[in-house]
């Protein structure tokens, strides 16, 4: 039997046979009609009125076969070819979703598989786009900060200020800020450090404390 | 797109039945309420299910669909629309409207966007 890429070639190819058996179906006459014309005046200036008649209709509302005049007319009907017509199509439409039930949602898979996978990739692309604009900004970032540094030792400013900053989060700068407040420094090392005072690491922690409150630096404990 | 296919193949299989019918009912005038009692029916079932149910709404308006098509397919004959419409005024008409829009897209082209746009 067919197999995959034959199967789906079959299948669009009877889909669309049977579309155009069914459309085709629509066109010519069913039956065999004559077409009559009645010379008539109406109330609204209509000139004539028009009756077609086919076999099975003997009698139309008002006809009148001794005032109108035959104009056309067609005995042989298109019936046995509109009729294999639309035969065609609803065989063609009905092997097609034969065809479709067996294993066409294996190949409905494998679409989404591959619709994934791109989708995957365009993600991908994105985030690494992304990437490089934030560690461009990030750079531009540094720049500016090393500019304004420039521009304030021009100024006249102190290039130590960074340091300062860089540190804020210490301990010891804690600890300078409680005894500035004026707290004694034993309640500021065992604020700050949560030591108990009297033991020996309380003292040196302590004496680090006194020599960075004089003025020395002291890494970090 | 092999499921609108799909979706199509069922919609031809159910309108050639509808068109099928209307044939039969056009041989045979005496089936004629019973028939469109049979497509009012099935008119108001695919309502129901296009308006209450959850689930098959595409099979709702597929049936819908194909008894639009059936009615159509079945009753209008290539006389009818002979004498109903003015071939040779409508193909005037069409290309008429056909040459005005391809005049103007291209002097659309011409003055505003395009490869070759004079700005």
């Amino acid at each position: 039997m067919l197999k995959g890429k034959e199967k789906e070639i079959t299948f669009v190819c009877l889909s669309l046979i049977s579309v155009s058996c069914l459309f085709g179906a629509f066109a010519g006459d069913l039956q065999g009609y004559e077409v009559f014309r009645q010379p008539t005046k109406s109330k609204w200036g209509q000139p004539s009125e028009t009756f077609i008649i086919t076999e099975k209709e003997t009698d139309p509302y008002g006809f009148d076969s001794t005032k109108s005049k035959l104009t056309a007319s067609k005995y042989k009907s298109d019936f046995l070819q509109k009729i294999l017509l639309l035969f065609g199509g609803m065989v063609g439409s009905s092997t097609a979703l034969m065809l479709a039930n067996i294993d066409f949602d294996k190949l409905e898979i494998e679409y989404a598989a591959k619709k994934l996978q791109s989708e995957g990739l365009k993600q991908y692309k994105l985030q690494e786009l992304k990437n490089r604009i934030a560690l461009a900004s990030l750079s531009q970032k540094q720049q500016f900060k090393a500019e304004l540094r420039e521009l304030v030792i021009l100024c006249g400013g102190d290039e130590t200020l960074e340091a300062d900053e860089a540190n804020a989060t210490d301990k010891f700068t804690n600890a300078l800020y409680l005894s500035q407040d004026g707290h004694s420094d034993d309640t500021v090392v065992k604020l700050t450090w949560g030591l108990d005072p009297g033991s020996d690491e309380f003292n040196h922690v302590k004496k680090q404390f006194l020599d960075f409150k004089n003025g020395d630096k002291v890494d970090d404990a | 797109m092999l499921r609108h296919l799909k979706n199509i193949n069922e919609l031809v299989l159910y309108g050639s039945i509808s068109c099928g019918l209307a044939f039969f009912v056009r041989i045979n005038p005496a089936f004629f309420w019973a028939v469109l009692l049979f497509r009012i029916a099935v008119l108001g079932y695919s309502a129901y299910v296009v308006s209450y149910l959850e689930d098959n709404k595409i099979l709702g308006i597929m049936l819908g669909a194909a008894v639009f098509i059936g009615a159509i397919g079945g009753n209008f004959d290539w006389i009818i629309l002979q004498l109903t419409y003015n071939q040779s005024a409508i193909l005037m008409n069409g290309m008429l409207i056909f040459a005005i829009v391809l005049m103007g897209g291209a002097l659309i082209l011409h003055y505003r966007g395009g490869s070759n746009a004079q700005r």
